[in-house]
C-alpha cells in the first residue's frame, strides 16, 4: 500500500516535472533556459557538466518509461519529443548562425593584434554563489590550453585561464574581484591595475587605480590590458573598457576609476585563448573605432591609421 | 523499495539543483548573480531528515558546489558552511517541528554571511568590503524569494511521501 502511494508520487512528481520542462522549453521558443540543456545534450562538454546530461537522461527516461501504461499518452508523449526535438532544431540553427557572426567578429579582433587563438565556448558559469566570477569553457589542454593564458571575446577582454583539463577550462572573468588585470590608457603610458567589482545589482563594472596622480582621468578614456611578462596571464593591447566615472580620491597616491568592460558578461559565449601572444606590443590597435558598430573597411582603416601612430610602441613587459 | 526510490530522488533532485545552478542560472547573468539553489535543498533535506542527517547532507552537497566546474575557490568552503546550515536546519526540526519557514529564512540570510566571513579568514580578496556590500543584499534577496518557494515544493513532495508515524508540519497543515 505503502510502496505504490510512494511510487505513485514518485511518478507523478516526474510526470509534473517533464511537464514543466516541456512548457518552458515550449513558451521561451527561440529563447528558451532549457536551450542550454540542450547545448549540454549536444555539444562537447567537459567534467561534472558532461555527467549531468548523462544523470538528466535517466529521469526523462524513468518519466516515459511510467507512462507507457496507457497508449495514448505515449503517443502524446511521443509527439511532444518529437516537437521538442523540431523546435530544438530550429534554435540551434538560429543559435549557429548567432555563433559563427561572433566568432568571425572574435577572431578578427584576434587578428587586430596578433594574438593567436583557440575559440571556444563558454559551457557553465558561476555567479554569486561563492563570490566568484567563474565560467567553464569547452576547450582544455588537448587543445593547447593552458593556465594563465588570456581569454578574450568579440568586444574585449574576458579574463584568463586559472585551471585547464583535458576538454575544459576555469576562466577567471575580468568581473572577479580576485582577479587584478595591468592597465594602460589609451594612448599614452599611464599605467594602473583594473580589479573586478563582482556581480553588483545589475551593473558590471570594474575599477582601476591609476598610479600616476599627476595624469588627469575623464570619462570616456579607453584602458587597453597593459601586458605581463611573457604575455601571463594577460597579453598586451586587449581592450578592457571605458571609464565611466571618476571617483574622488583625496590625499592618496592612486587614482581611482569606474569603468565599463567592453566584453558583455551576462552573455558571454563564444571566446578565444590566446595560446600565443603578439611579438609586438599592439598598443591601441585592437581597440574599436569609437562608437562604431559595422567591421568592414572603416576597421581595416583605423587599424592603418592607429598602428601608424603607435609604430612606436615596443613590447611592455612587467606589470601583471 | 519506496525508501530507495526516495533517495534516488533526493539524489536526483540535488544533481539537477548543482547543475542547473552553472549551467542555466549562472549563465542568465542576472543581477545580482541570481538564485541560489542549492541553501534551500539543503534546509529541505535537513529538516526533513534531521540533524546528523542535515550536517552529512549539507556537507556532500557543500563539497559537490566546490568541485562542480567552474570554481575558483577553496575546496571545503562550501562543504563548511553547508554543514553548518544543515546541522541547524536539522535541529530546528528537532526543537520546533512547525517552525519550517522560519528557520529556512533564517538559513537564507545566514548561508551568504558565513561563506563570506569563511573567506574573508582565508584572505581571499573576494570578502572585500566594497563587494560584500554589493553581492550580499542581492543574495538574500534572491534567496528569501527562492527558499520559500523550495522549501515548499521538496517539502511536499518528500513529506507527502513519509508514514503517518512521523508527522511533518512542513505542509503547512499537519
Amino acid at each position: 500500500m505503502r510502496d505504490t502511494r510512494g511510487a505513485r508520487v514518485v511518478l507523478g512528481l516526474l510526470l509534473a516535472a517533464a511537464l514543466v520542462l516541456i512548457t518552458v522549453d515550449h513558451r521561451g521558443g527561440r529563447n528558451s533556459p532549457l536551450e542550454v540543456l540542450h547545448e549540454v545534450g549536444a555539444g562537447a562538454f567537459g567534467g561534472i557538466e558532461r555527467a549531468g546530461a548523462n544523470l538528466v537522461r535517466p529521469v526523462r527516461d524513468f518519466v516515459s518509461t511510467m507512462a507507457e501504461a496507457p497508449s495514448a499518452r505515449r503517443r502524446i508523449e511521443a509527439l511532444e519529443q518529437e516537437n521538442g526535438r523540431l523546435r530544438a532544431q530550429l534554435a540551434a540553427r538560429a543559435m549557429d548562425g548567432q555563433r559563427a557572426d561572433q566568432l568571425g567578429r572574435m577572431l578578427g579582433l584576434a587578428g587586430r593584434g596578433g594574438y593567436r587563438v583557440v575559440p571556444g565556448q563558454v559551457i557553465a558559469r558561476r555567479g554569486v554563489p561563492g563570490l566568484e566570477e567563474v565560467a567553464q569553457i569547452d576547450v582544455g589542454t588537448a587543445d593547447g590550453v593552458r593556465p594563465n593564458m588570456t581569454v578574450l571575446n568579440d568586444q574585449g577582454l574576458v579574463g584568463r585561464v586559472v585551471r585547464a583539463s583535458a576538454h575544459s577550462a576555469t576562466v577567471a572573468l575580468l568581473t572577479d574581484p580576485a582577479s587584478a588585470v595591468g592597465a594602460r590608457l589609451e594612448g599614452g603610458n599611464e599605467i594602473g591595475v583594473v580589479k573586478g567589482l563582482g556581480n553588483g545589482m545589475g551593473d558590471t563594472y570594474v575599477r582601476l587605480r591609476l598610479f600616476d596622480t599627476t595624469v588627469s582621468l575623464t570619462p570616456g578614456q579607453r584602458i587597453v590590458s597593459f601586458g605581463s611578462q611573457e604575455g601571463a596571464p594577460y597579453v598586451a593591447g586587449v581592450p578592457i573598457g571605458v571609464i565611466e566615472r571618476v571617483e574622488p580620491t583625496p590625499g592618496e597616491l592612486t587614482k581611482l576609476a569606474l569603468a565599463r568592460p567592453y566584453a558583455d558578461f551576462s552573455t558571454l559565449d563564444v571566446v578565444g585563448v590566446v595560446v600565443q601572444g603578439p611579438r609586438r606590443d599592439p598598443r591601441d590597435s585592437v581597440l574599436p573605432r569609437a562608437e562604431t558598430k559595422t567591421r568592414t573597411d572603416a576597421e581595416r582603416e583605423e587599424r592603418r591609421e592607429r598602428s601608424g601612430r603607435a609604430g612606436r610602441g615596443e613590447r611592455a613587459d612587467g606589470g601583471g | 523499495m519506496a525508501d530507495v526510490v526516495r533517495g534516488a530522488v533526493i539524489v536526483l533532485a540535488v544533481v539537477a539543483a548543482l547543475v542547473t545552478q552553472v549551467t542555466v542560472i549562472g549563465r542568465f547573468a542576472l543581477p545580482g548573480g541570481g538564485p541560489d539553489l542549492l541553501v534551500p535543498v539543503v534546509v529541505t533535506l535537513s529538516f526533513l531528515r534531521g540533524a546528523r542527517a542535515g550536517a552529512v547532507i549539507g556537507f556532500v552537497v557543500g563539497l559537490a558546489m566546490d568541485v562542480l566546474p567552474p570554481a575558483d575557490h577553496v575546496i571545503g568552503q562550501y562543504a563548511l558552511v553547508m554543514c553548518l546550515i544543515g546541522y541547524f536546519a536539522g535541529r530546528a526540526r528537532e526543537r520546533a517541528p512547525g517552525a519550517a519557514l522560519s528557520c529556512a529564512v533564517a538559513c537564507a540570510v545566514a548561508a551568504p554571511l558565513l561563506s563570506a566571513g569563511l573567506a574573508a579568514l582565508l584572505g581571499d580578496p573576494r570578502a572585500e568590503q566594497a563587494v560584500l556590500v554589493r553581492s550580499w543584499i542581492p543574495l538574500v534577496a534572491y534567496n528569501l524569494v527562492t527558499v520559500p518557494v523550495v522549501v515548499w515544493v521538496v517539502g511536499r513532495a518528500l513529506g507527502t511521501g513519509r508514514s503517518r508515524a512521523v508527522p511533518m508540519r512542513v505542509r503547512g497543515r499537519a
